[in-house]
């Protein structure tokens, strides 16, 4: 299991720099003057050249990349020349590692940007994933004991109706009336849990629940449909042959049969929120990763744009390697194979 | 270990003494109402069981053996099944007590064998907290009494290693070691009556022996009642007392182990035992199935539910009864038959034309 | 180490057993299949293997059928699809029709397809539940664009009508069947093309007794008309002594036995065998209390490392009861070779010894008894 864990890191790892790789000449390979881009619309040639002078643009792609990494491990300065670095020392940025430039466009280093915006997407994703488990799980549990019968069919046709709004409206529709209409909550506002745990429960509960909504509907089905499955089995039977209650053959035998396979969806949809929410972020205007994306793709801010890729899909081969290492260790079947 | 014993010195102390009725099915029906129409899976089965006998029961796939014996058990509670009648356990309606009762009696009481081990058991939990968990159930102890109630019911159905074995999981165990741990898991509790529904159909004659051997030795200790259903005529003429044959939710014949494999009486179960292959006899050339296809358990023939397929219609009296008028079961009798064709005569036809070609 | 495989000598005598007497249609020769194991841990290196098929040799002629009998696990399954080249062998030879295909590829193992055929144990796993019966049936003749005289359709229809099945059903599907209907399906697909040999793996095991008469005849009745030769895998020993003209015993990837059906039935010399024989329950409830019972006790070992000498070993009850130390010694240093023995039958023991009590065949023995 141990070897196990450790050959996935290193292949993770590999498939990182892989990704950064593309990343990198995908953005270099794109028509734009990335140094113009970076300056701006009214830039003089000579600023532009300053620009790609300090950002390193001027060196040859392969350099441009192996600074790039040593930025990640070891921070760099800007501009990387040793000249400068002599003459006028005072005009050098440094950028600590992990580096992944600097956004000319925020003026800021890109690695104090995410620094200040990924708290609030991670934790407005972890509050998301709490609710769409909680109601998502029992709901579907719910349905499905009942199945045919009328909790089961108001339970799928509200998740069905949940399904079927896009997210922005959802997101729309909670903040117009909820919070400003007939003020049940707070103007939504992203207080960081670690100072008030309260206020950021508060605050954040519209675009958690908004990102939930589109996930509850998923997961009452997906609930609904395995634990159909699993009282199916013929170990059911067994259970039940025992003399066992309900209770024990329905929470024990039932849904830890049942819920395995969901803890595998559910970890790789959490990895793939913890990068930020685009559409939820901008319509409660919270100061998230998914917000900085839209900036940047809208005013070509490549270097952030870079480390928002890299960091996705960080999240997303680390929750596929949690989610691999957990499903062997609940499955007994997978621990041993 | 490799002494041979002889099948006979088993059954020879197995208690034979004819108590009172441990079992009684009476006039037992389950009917499934589908889209199709009623499926009546048993439609009026009678039977009984006395302690330390066992109970044979065999016929056609489809006839209702399984259905009947997950009603015993009480598993049907709950579905769309439609169930009547009566399962007198000790006295005591089955079909009537309430559902903690049921509970109570499940697992302690009546114990089950399912035919297929690996489905039948949980694959996330260890054979030892499936097992503890049956004993615990039914009593008030210490996980660590069950425990070792655990491990020594595992070694008393010749698991190798309990201690260690205990903590697998059913995947990390043998065909033949899974069906015993089923064994172990039903017989924790002592259980009065036991129902293996083709307990060996998954596995090889070797384990299968091993498995059968297994049942009756525990049977002799605990002097439990036993209904084992099988395809397999050499399983029931080694492991019961009495046989009950099915056919289309019906007992057509039954009677003690010897009469019904010696003499039997009722054309369906004439068929039976000629389309195997005998093994103990000289090889035919051709095997001889049963004509025709198994009955619609929705629209089942009218009469005998056998007419369609039956070479002897010719024999009763007035050939017409078997499609019109449903022959008698008198559960009465040592050896009774459902079948027109008058007693004598059949004795006949059994001894001129069909015992030859057993 | 060395496997023994049929001495030449002993094929060529022509002794009953493991040599077959009219035109050999399939000889396998020390045939092996292992399946690797993945090793766990970083790097990678090649661990012991499964060896589910461990050197077996036999012949087959022309309508003739083999039985295949042993423990759950013991690569009768495997054996059966490595002959068919549905698995690639390990090593070991395969002559079909005096050719060697070993290892055969591409258009020629297509070619060798039509020829060689196989029936599956679950009647419904084996079937498409998504395509008609038509279809199902009709497969062999699209994927071998054999040509037929009428018409695709027309073919199908009159194999379903050989196999006993209703030509107007030609449009169901397989759930629509019973199960000895789909075996029915199964057969039908596989003499399509009118091939020269069929494995069979346990094609009744799962139908009852009247269902499992009825396919065995079908088997029976196209074996004679189209000249089939059977590899007949089943655990059941009473269809096996019914349908086979030979029977192999196998134990943990070995041939322990290989002799005529009436020879292996009335006088098994192996003592796998006789633990086996021993085992079946015999529908006759007083032969069957008189009988004796040699039980096997603990598990069939592991096939990766199975026991030095002889595989049987650990569990034969004569090593256990009946032998000396230096005897014992023998079956534990080397390996028996599957020869000729006293009845001229072939058989994998330094010990062997007919015993007819534990023949579930009591009275049926063969007439020389
Ligand atoms: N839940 C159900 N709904 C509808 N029909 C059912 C149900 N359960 C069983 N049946 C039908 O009842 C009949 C009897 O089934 P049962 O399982 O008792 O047969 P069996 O005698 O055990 O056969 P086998 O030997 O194949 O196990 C079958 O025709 C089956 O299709
Ligand atoms: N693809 C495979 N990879 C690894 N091991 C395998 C594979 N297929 C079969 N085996 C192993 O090879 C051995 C022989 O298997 P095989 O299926 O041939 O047995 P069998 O005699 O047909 O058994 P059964 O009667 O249960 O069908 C077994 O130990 C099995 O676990
Ligand atoms: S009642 Fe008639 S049809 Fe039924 S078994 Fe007897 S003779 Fe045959
Ligand atoms: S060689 Fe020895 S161990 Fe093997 S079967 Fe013969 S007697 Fe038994
Ligand atoms: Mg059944
Ligand atoms: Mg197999």
């Amino acid at each position: 299991m141990f070897a196990y864990t450790i050959r996935r890191l290193l292949a993770a790892f590999v498939l990182l720099i892989l990704m950064s790789m593309v990343t990198f000449l995908l953005f270099n390979a794109s028509a734009q003057d990335p140094a113009r881009l970076a300056c701006g619309k009214n830039c003089t040639v000579e600023q532009i050249a300053s620009v790609r002078h300090k950002l390193g643009y001027d060196k040859p792609i392969t350099t441009q990349y192996a600074l790039l990494i040593k930025g990640l491990v070891a921070g760099r300065d800007f501009p990387d020349d040793a000249a400068t670095k002599k003459n006028a020392p005072q005009t050098i940025t440094h950028c600590g590692a992990p580096c992944f430039g600097y956004s000319n466009f925020q003026t800021s280093l890109v690695s104090t940007l995410i620094k200040e915006r990924l708290p609030v997407s991670i934790w407005v994703a972890f509050f998301a994933f709490v609710l769409w488990m909680v109601f998502g799980i029992v709901s579907g549990v719910i349905a499905a004991l009942f199945r045919g019968r009328w909790p089961d069919k108001i339970l799928v046709g509200l998740a069905l109706v949940g399904y079927s709004f896009p997210t922005f409206f959802i997101g729309l529709v909670l903040y117009t009336y909820i919070a400003l209409q007939w003020q049940l909550v707070p103007t939504p506002e992203y207080i960081s849990p670690l100072s008030d745990p309260v206020g950021f429960l508060r605050g954040a509960i519209l675009p958690a629940v908004t990102l939930a909504m589109i996930y509850i509907a998923g997961y009452v089905r997906l609930t609904r449909a395995y634990v159909l499955e699993a009282m199916g089995e013929d170990y059911l039977r067994t259970a039940r042959a025992k003399g066992l209650n309900e209770r024990t053959i329905v929470i024990k035998h039932t849904l830890r049969a049942a819920l395995t396979p969901i803890t595998t969806i559910a970890g790789l949809d959490l990895g793939a929120l913890l990068a930020g929410t685009p559409i939820t972020e901008t319509v409660f205007n919270f100061n998230g990763v998914g917000k900085l994306t839209v900036q940047s793709a809208t005013n070509g801010d490549l270097p952030t744009l870079t480390a928002i890729v890299l960091i996705s899909a960080t999240f997303i081969i680390v929750a596929n390697i949690v989610v691999d290492v957990l499903y062997a260790y609940i499955d007994p079947r997978v621990r041993y194979a | 270990m490799s002494e041979e014993i002889t099948v006979a010195e088993v059954a020879a102390d197995r208690p034979h003494a004819l108590g009172e009725d441990f079992l009684q099915v009476e006039n037992l029906k389950v009917h499934f109402p589908t889209e199709d129409g009623l499926v009546k899976s048993v439609d009026g089965l009678s039977f009984e069981l006395q302690r330390g006998r066992t109970l044979g029961i065999v016929g056609e796939s489809g006839s209702g053996k399984s259905v009947t014996s997950q009603a015993i058990m009480g598993l049907h509670r709950g579905s769309r099944a439609q169930v009547s009648g009566q399962i007198l356990l000790d006295g005591e309606d089955l079909l009537q007590v309430s559902d903690e009762r049921l509970r109570k009696l499940r697992g302690n009481d009546i114990a089950m064998v399912f035919q297929d081990p690996l489905s039948s058991l949980h694959p996330y939990y260890t054979i030892g907290n499936q097992i503890v968990e049956a004993y615990k159930v039914h009593h008030d102890v210490k996980s660590s009494v069950a425990r070792k109630r655990t491990i020594e019911m595992l070694d008393r159905v010749g698991i190798p290693n309990p201690q260690r074995r205990i903590d697998q999981y059913p995947h990390e165990f043998s065909g033949g070691m899974r069906q015993r741990a089923m064994i172990a898991m039903a017989l924790v509790n002592d259980p009065k009556l036991l129902i293996a529904d083709e307990p060996t159909t998954a596995l090889d004659v070797t384990v299968q022996a091993q498995i059968l051997d297994l049942i009756l030795d525990l049977q002799r200790e605990f002097g439990s009642a036993i209904i084992i259903i099988t395809h397999d005529l050499g399983v029931v003429a080694e492991m019961a007392d009495d046989i009950l044959v099915m056919y289309a939710g019906k007992s057509v014949e039954r009677g003690p182990v010897n009469d019904v494999f010696y003499t039997p009486q009722m054309p369906y179960t004439w068929g039976l035992l000629s389309s195997m292959p005998r093994i103990d006899r000289v090889r035919e050339e051709r095997l001889n199935p049963i004509r025709g296809n198994p009955p619609s358990l929705i629209n089942p023939p009218s009469g005998c539910a056998f007419n369609p397929r039956c070479d002897f219609r010719h024999e009763v009296d007035d050939p017409q009864r078997c499609v019109d008028e449903v022959p008698l079961f008198d559960p009465e009798q040592l050896h009774p038959v459902r079948c027109h064709i008058d007693h004598a005569r059949r004795k006949e036809i059994f001894e001129s034309t069909i015992k030859p070609r057993l | 180490m060395t496997e023994p495989t049929v001495p030449a000598a002993a094929r060529d005598a022509g002794e009953t057993g493991g040599q077959s007497s009219g035109d050999v249609l399939l000889r396998v020769e020390d045939l092996r299949k292992h399946f690797p194991l993945k090793t766990q841990g970083l790097i990678r290196r090649p661990s012991a293997p499964v060896k589910a098929v461990d050197g077996i040799s036999f012949d087959l002629d022309a309508g003739e059928t083999l039985g295949l009998v042993g423990e759950s696990g013991c690569g009768k399954s495997t054996a059966g699809r490595t002959v068919l080249q549905l698995l690639e062998p390990t090593s070991g030879k395969i002559t079909f029709r005096g050719e060697d295909v070993t290892g055969a590829k591409g258009e020629r193992l297509r070619g060798l397809r039509s020829d060689m055929q196989m029936v599956f144990q679950d009647p419904y796993g084996s079937l498409n539940p998504r395509h008609t019966i038509g279809t199902i049936i009709g497969a062999p003749f699209i994927i071998q664009k054999a040509k037929t005289e009428k018409g695709v359709k027309a073919e199908v229809q009159s194999l379903m009508e050989r196999v006993g099945l209703n030509p107007e059903h030609y449009n169901r599907y397989p759930h629509e069947f019973s199960g000895g209907q789909r075996q029915r399906i199964g057969i039908a697909r596989a003499v399509a093309l009118r091939p020269k040999l069929i494995v069979c793996d346990e094609p009744v095991s799962a139908l009852d007794v009247s269902i499992q008469a009825q396919v065995v005849n079908l088997l029976e009745d196209l074996q004679s008309e189209f000249n089939l030769a059977y590899i007949f895998v089943a655990h059941d020993l009473s269809v096996v002594r019914h349908i086979s003209d030979r029977v192999a015993v196998m134990y943990l990837g070995k041939i322990m036995e290989l002799a005529d059906r009436d020879v292996l039935y009335s006088k098994p010399m192996h003592p796998y065998t006789h633990s086996l024989m021993s085992a079946v329950p015999v529908p006759d409830p007083k032969k069957e209390n008189k009988r004796n019972r040699i039980l096997l006790t603990g598990d069939l070992p592991s096939p990766i490392n199975p026991p030095s000498g002889c595989v049987f070993h650990t569990r034969c009850p004569k090593y256990r009861t009946a032998l000396s130390d230096a005897d014992k010694a023998r079956c534990t240093g080397e390996v028996p070779q599957l020869e000729p023995k006293a009845t001229g039958h072939l058989a994998a023991c330094h010990f062997p010894e007919v015993r007819a009590d534990v023949a579930a065949a009591e009275d049926a023995v063969a007439p020389t008894q």
